[in-house]
């Protein structure tokens, strides 16, 4: 317990922010394959579909994101006689309320293919969402990291024909119209595929939200590539129309899990910390309270009584402003102290 | 919705001490964590991609092969932060500003033995003699160096089994330090804390019953309980001439020293010790802060839902509402009688009730923080007065 005690100045302190990163490669190996549907997670509402990095039975599994579709009931797909219709309305409803929001009439808006709200331009209708799990977010993805590459090819056919989405101007040009925070445009920034000219490098096909950690895929990246389906040993295919309005949310899922080739983005923990610049002026904490720091009424680490005195410095005690101890900086080894040295203690205290 | 405050005698702050029990055993060149063995994966031997006997702090690279791990990365910027293995030389020379300094996962922990020759120098016993110290109102056993017991730990041979405190907590309960060797199966060896002053006795010949080994009822080492740190010190040769291992690498009697010898010793790695199994048990002690609130549902209060299934529809429509050129009355909708009747033909009559199914948590401000739920809704009536505990692990 110390006995004297020093203010901190505003001048004193000052607070940091430094961004942490991780790399999150998902490759669709781990979607669909490796291990036989068992690190996917059907729950009885079917409304949406969890997917972990092993099978979620074992303790070892991490959550990795949810997979669900819907329309707008503006669609041209909405259909009372649709399976699931009314699900996949609830689906885009509560998804564009959260992430969207309400016009000045108390409607709820559509996803924007360009988040250009205001001018209207064209909605995306049906969409693919994928809520990426908060363990591997953490704060938010980090913009202009996400990278999503698409199989567009045959059901049957190896992934040689890819979409390539990236949200390309994420670092820059995202927007801030969301109530959901941050959030940029995808955009298709390669086609490697011989057929098809439904997608051009450039085109908008969908929205990333960076700090709700979800992206909205439009539905159409997989039109007109043929049959959507989920391969060899499931043999539900159709176009993505009949996907959509013909199956369950667990089959859209399962579909697109089968078209997943390769996801990667980094994401970001912010880590805020104060710094306090602890002062000893030369005048100043030369003398300790430490019982040890006596005997016989003499200083133990001098050696000549017509020395200065000295002192260790070993630890510095944070302190309320009613003296309440608060924290507790340690020193690596104990620093000497006299009269004729001033001392800067930079205190850095992270949460 | 009501809402209640909570009262000075109705949130308490408490600790739950709880002492978890942690097993290792060391046996061919393997180390065994609370008897977990290799779980085979898709595409690594073990599926937290850490060793067995390592903990993986992050649990993140589940079953990911090489080149699909997940790994953190920092930029190099004005805050000058960089990773703890990123020295200040390297981060000034190495790295421009917007450079990436990049980490590597897993992060594991796990028990780590050092054997320091006799008269070798002993950084980590140099590094903890102030330690060493400090316990020694404990037992004499501390003194680093002591003509008492005729020893001086600076000069005698060492092993020292050190335990991160992710394996303990804030400390090793006393009296709960229990090593073990083995040779082909049988027990060899038994050395406990048995006075909880942190001295490890051999007892081998007090639990087995079997003829007095030659340490038995020796103090073999000592523990640093809040430090996690085992030192043992006996190098009496137990067992007799056929009891032979390759200790150290070396054709041996087992003994206390050669504790935890699983083939990895400094500079000598990759040798076998067929004939040997040691296990180490103790006792960590952890803290768990818990919120205590006892939300209370007083006589004649809280017997009302604001829930819409608590109203008598039927009986609305019949009622109807009002309405005018300019007045709309909403119409007057009585509560549901649910109270339950003890004949068969005959409604009970009205009886104010709720079934209280959760109770939600509020700050200051109102926004909502916390909802508990009961395993089963709890009917209140009037007479009722109840008082619902909530525990939240912090």
């Amino acid at each position: 317990m110390a006995t004297t005690y020093k203010n901190l100045l505003n001048s004193d302190f000052t607070s940091n922010k430094t961004l942490l990163h991780e790399s999150i490669p998902i490759t669709g190996t781990i979607v669909s394959g490796t291990y036989a549907e068992n690190n996917i997670k059907n729950f009885s509402h079917g409304m949406f579909q969890s997917v972990y990095d092993y099978p979620y039975l074992s303790s070892s599994a991490n959550h990795i994101f949810d997979i669900t579709v819907g329309y707008s009931n503006e669609s041209n797909l909405s259909s009372s006689t649709n399976v699931q219709n009314k699900q996949k309305i609830n689906i885009y409803n509560e998804m564009s309320q959260l992430l969207v929001g309400y016009d000045i009439t108390g409607s709820i808006q559509q996803f924007d293919e360009d988040g250009d709200i205001a001018a209207g331009g064209t909605k995306i209708q049906e969409a693919i969402f994928v809520n990426m799990a908060r363990l591997l977010t953490k704060d938010e993805v980090k913009k202009g990291s996400f990278i999503f590459k698409a199989q567009t090819g045959s059901v049957n056919s190896l992934p040689t024909d890819t979409l390539t989405i990236n949200d390309a101007s994420g670092s820059n040009g995202y927007k801030v119209n969301s109530p959901a925070g941050e959030y940029g445009v995808l955009y298709v920034s390669a086609v490697e595929t011989v057929s098809d000219p439904w997608w051009d490098v450039g085109d908008p096909c969908g929205l990333i939200y960076y700090q709700a950690g979800i992206a909205v895929l439009t539905a159409s990246v997989f039109q007109n590539f043929g049959t959507y389906g989920v391969g060899v040993s499931n043999p539900l295919v159709g176009s993505m129309n009949a996907f959509l309005t013909g199956t369950a949310i667990s089959g859209n899922c399962e579909a697109f899990r089968n078209r997943f080739n390769n996801l990667a983005y980094n994401n970001t923990t912010e880590l805020n910390s104060t710094i306090y610049f602890c002062r000893a002026n030369h005048n100043e904490f030369n003398y300790s309270t430490n019982p040890t720091y006596l005997s016989g009424s003499k200083i133990v680490v001098k050696n000549n009584t017509q020395e200065n005195p000295l002192s260790y410095i070993t630890s510095i005690g944070l302190y309320s402003a009613d003296n309440e101890l608060l924290a507790v900086a340690k020193l690596s080894e104990p620093i000497k102290k006299d009269p004729t040295t001033e001392l800067t203690f930079r205190v850095r205290l992270d949460y | 919705m009501p809402y209640y405050k909570f009262g000075p005698d109705d949130v308490f702050n408490n600790q739950i001490k709880a002492h978890p029990p942690e097993e290792f055993w060391f046996y061919n060149k393997k180390l065994y964590y609370n008897s977990q063995l290799a779980i085979t994966g898709a595409h690594v031997d073990n599926v937290p991609n850490a060793a067995v006997g390592e903990l993986s702090l992050y649990e993140m690279n589940v079953d990911r092969p090489t080149g699909q791990l997940i790994y953190p990365f920092i930029t190099k910027d004005g805050s000058l932060e960089a990773f703890s293995t990123v020295s200040t030389s390297d981060f000034n020379t190495d790295f421009v500003y917007g450079d990436i300094m990049s980490g590597t996962y897993p992060l594991t922990s796990s028990i780590f033995r050092e054997l320091y020759i006799a008269g070798g120098y002993a950084t980590h016993l140099s590094a903890l003699k102030t330690t060493f110290t400090q316990y020694m109102p404990l037992s004499p056993h501390y003194q680093v160096s002591s003509s008492l017991l005729g020893r001086d730990l600076d000069n005698i041979a060492l092993n020292i089994i050190t335990i991160p405190s992710i394996f303990y907590g804030s400390s090793i309960k006393k009296g709960t330090v229990d090593l073990k060797i083995y040779y082909t199966g049988t027990l060899m060896a038994h050395a406990r804390d048995i006075n909880y002053d942190g001295a490890l006795v051999d007892i081998f010949s007090e639990v087995s019953g079997a003829a007095a080994s030659p340490a038995s009822g020796s103090t073999v080492g000592v523990v640093l309980y809040n430090e996690g740190f085992i030192f043992l010190t006996s190098s009496v040769p137990l067992g007799n001439s056929t009891t032979l291992d390759n200790y150290s690498n070396s054709n041996q009697r087992p003994q206390w020293l050669f504790f935890g010898d699983y083939g990895e010793e400094g500079a000598v790695t990759n040798y076998e010790t067929p004939s040997s199994a040691f296990s180490l048990e103790f006792s960590g002690t952890t803290y768990t802060p818990v919120v205590t609130m006892f939300a209370n549902a007083p006589k004649n209060a809280v017997n009302y839902s604001p829930n819409l299934t608590t109203l008598d529809y039927a009986h609305a429509l019949a009622s109807g509402s009002i309405t005018g050129s300019s007045t709309y009355i909403e119409p007057s909708i009585p509560l549901a009688n649910v109270a339950s009747s003890s004949f068969l033909a005959a409604s009970a009559s009205f009886e104010k009730m709720v079934y209280i199914s959760s109770i939600c948590i509020y700050d200051g401000a109102r926004n909502k923080i916390g909802v508990a739920k009961l395993a089963k809704p709890i009917r209140k009536t009037n007479e009722d007065d109840y008082t619902f505990k909530l525990k939240l692990d912090i």
